[in-house]
């Protein structure tokens, strides 16, 4: 009985002890969780946009960024504002406002740096994957490369192979930069945007360079009408490139006066998006001690991680799970007043982001437990310095307390990516007579309409990105 | 030691509200002399474009063709000149920055008194048609097709174009604008020139 009382002590003082510390911890942890980060500020537009409502994920855009209205810029920007003008001129071009999506882009572009880790030491990727969301988003080179390739889409729409060809010039000066930053593995998103630099330079007058952009889409893997699109182009304009010597033969035809082209870009889908993951620890150190892969927890820090663990100090780690979009499988079609496009799928974002997230996955979470690691060990010098400083425990304790909240603040996952990047980007292609035409583009049981002007040995391009 | 945590949370107060006080104000470059000087972007500015078309416009001045202008218009000949437009090949959105450069230099040919210079708003949809191809503006033969068109002796054709590089965080981009005098009758080239200049964003 005597003993059940000094127990019963012993715990009121720790109660006593401990209420400041629960208190802000709840409160703490109410704010953790209360700022959900990019992800929650985002849930509104990805949702409106994945259920094909671009007008109310417009709206959702607009109130992240603080503006009433499209045209309106915030006044005061702050470190989510050049991804979410992405994500603004994504919807705008999915309503066809072309020229307003293209403001977006061009002022996100000049802002979002690429991700670069080639020498990726894991504060490195720790700094970039838990505290930098208060700085601006770093894009991931996928990420990159594809702003300028959609943002191509909103000239080439418009028939302005000017602004078609700048944005397809500095595609090549990201894709001259990315080369060198990423593996072979990288090629594969090349292929799409050459492609588009393609056409861009075609539709400028410039078919020299257009077969050259052509032969890069080869070198990258190619796309599924690129074989059809320089066939005509070579049979048109009279140029060649070594790249294609096979196909000239095979496929060469005399020009016909009153035809002219069409492309189709369908993009559907939703590419995956980063959501906030608490990890037991346990597993965590499993996950993140491969040697072999980017950023692995060294021998030392998987002891002092499994030190801390069994005295109950860690428990769980955050970090960046990435989640599913929507997949719309390959049911897309296009066709003319009865004539069936040439169709394929040019690009998986989806597979680009996964094979990104992959490739980091391990170095992610070894780099939330170093983080945590590094917070146990600041709050317990934080408290002891408070002690010195002010002589007095709980004031100590507070401090203490102070420094681990900021830690803990400091360490909730960064959740940012391009969340209204299309899964999938197909493309359709085909010849048509010069005139007015009904272009009917079907994605699963949804269906649009759109009308276009061929001009007699020109290319008009057609975008549907509302259908999601 | 009260007096320490007091003087510590007033330092932090201080620099918060330091952090904080900076507003951005609107001005005007009458007011504040140096505004022009400064980049604020890789794009051109006013300063570029001027650098750029000074450059261009004294070579033109200096060289045969205008002297033969000013030789003809003495004799009370003119010489009918159309500035047919600067392409951007450039990796910047740059197209209004280049009709402002393309309305200085009709200014001051047209102020010159030496040549006639043919209104482009006059010619707007055979321009809008050269637009659709633009690299062919500046072919010597689609040219002097335009001009011919046009009814001009002479058409003025430039582009615009960059080496853009980029290494991390910065970049360096070198504009280089190139400009003619195309003879419409020939397809001759009567003067041309390119002035440079460079731009970047350094650490």
């Amino acid at each position: 009985m005597k003993a059940g009382r000094v127990r019963f002590v012993a715990d009121s003082r720790t109660y006593q002890r401990r209420r400041p510390r629960s208190v802000i911890s709840v409160l703490l942890a109410l704010l953790v969780t209360g700022c959900g980060g990019y992800m929650a500020k985002t849930d509104g537009l990805r949702k409106a946009l994945g259920t094909s409502a671009p007008n109310d994920a417009l709206a959702e855009a607009n109130k992240a960024l603080g503006v009433d209205k499209a045209e309106a810029l915030p006044r005061k920007p702050n470190a989510d504002t050049p991804l979410l003008l992405v994500e603004r001129a994504t919807i705008l071009q999915a309503l066809g406002r072309y020229k307003e999506s293209s403001r977006d882009f061009q002022i996100a572009d000049k802002q979002l740096d690429v991700l670069d880790l080639t020498d990726d030491a894991t504060g490195k990727l720790a700094k970039y994957l838990f505290s930098d969301d208060a700085t601006i988003y770093k894009a991931a080179p996928y990420e990159k490369l594809l702003l300028n390739t959609v943002n191509m889409i909103n000239y080439l729409a418009r028939g302005e192979s000017s602004g078609a060809m700048v944005e397809a010039r500095r595609f090549l000066v990201n894709r001259r930069y990315l080369e060198r930053i990423t593996d072979n593995r990288a090629k594969s998103m090349l292929a799409l945007g050459s492609y588009l630099c393609g056409i861009a330079f075609e539709m400028g007058g410039e078919p020299q360079q257009a077969i050259r952009h052509y032969g890069d889409a080869l070198d990258a893997g190619g796309v599924p009408v690129l074989s059809e699109t320089v066939a005509s182009l070579m049979s048109r304009k009279r140029v060649q490139d070594g790249r294609f010597a096979g196909l000239r033969t095979a496929k060469n035809e005399e020009p016909v006066s009153d035809i002219g082209y069409v492309l189709v870009i369908v993009q559907a889908g939703m590419t995956p998006y980063k959501i906030p993951e608490r990890l037991p620890i346990g597993a965590a150190i499993v996950a993140s001690s491969d040697p072999n892969r980017r950023g692995a927890l060294s021998p030392a820090d998987q002891r002092r991680a499994q030190r801390f663990a069994l005295k109950g100090v860690l428990k769980w780690v955050n970090y960046p799970k990435l989640v599913r979009g929507i997949s719309r499988g390959t049911q897309v079609s296009a066709d003319v007043e009865g004539q069936r496009l040439l169709a394929g799928v040019a690009f998986d974002a989806g597979v680009a982001a996964k094979t990104h997230h992959d490739e980091y996955k391990a170095g992610m979470i070894a780099a939330a437990i170093v983080r945590l690691l590094t917070r146990a060990i600041a709050g317990g010098i934080g408290e002891a310095a408070g002690k010195k400083l002010t002589n007095s425990g709980i004031a100590g304790l507070l401090i203490g307390l102070a420094v681990e909240g900021a830690m803990t603040a400091a360490d909730t996952p960064d959740t940012r990516s391009w969340v209204t990047l299309p899964r999938r980007f197909w493309l359709a292609y085909g010849h048509l007579n010069a005139g007015e035409h009904l272009v009917r583009v079907r994605v699963g049981n949804q269906a649009r309409m759109r009308k276009i002007a061929i001009k007699p040995g020109q290319i008009s391009v057609v975008n549907v990105s509302d259908i999601r | 030691m009260k007096l320490r945590i007091i003087s510590l949370f007033a330092a932090i107060g201080l620099l918060f509200s330091l952090g904080c006080s900076g507003q951005p104000a609107f001005v005007r470059g009458s007011d504040v002399p140096e505004l022009d000087n400064f980049a604020l972007s890789t794009g051109l500015d006013k300063k570029d474009l001027e650098r750029l078309f000074n450059e261009n416009a004294k070579s033109l001045q200096e060289s045969g063709i205008m002297r033969k202008w000013k030789r003809w218009s003495m004799e009370d000949k003119e010489a009918s000149v159309s500035i047919s437009q600067i392409a951007n090949q450039t990796t910047e959105h740059i197209d209004g920055e280049l009709k402002t450069l393309l309305s200085k230099f009709e200014t001051q040919l047209a102020n010159s008194g030496f040549v006639r210079v043919i209104d482009q708003a006059a010619q707007l949809s055979l321009i809008e048609n050269m637009k659709k191809q633009q690299s062919a503006a500046f072919d010597p033969d689609n040219a002097a097709q335009l001009g011919k068109a046009i009814g001009v002796k002479y058409i003025i054709t430039g582009k615009l174009y960059t080496n853009d590089e980029k290494s991390g965080r910065e970049r360096r981009v070198q504009y280089f604008l190139f400009m003619r005098v195309l003879e419409v009758e020939t397809g001759a080239v009567r003067w041309q020139n390119e002035a440079n200049l460079t731009k970047g964003l350094i650490n």
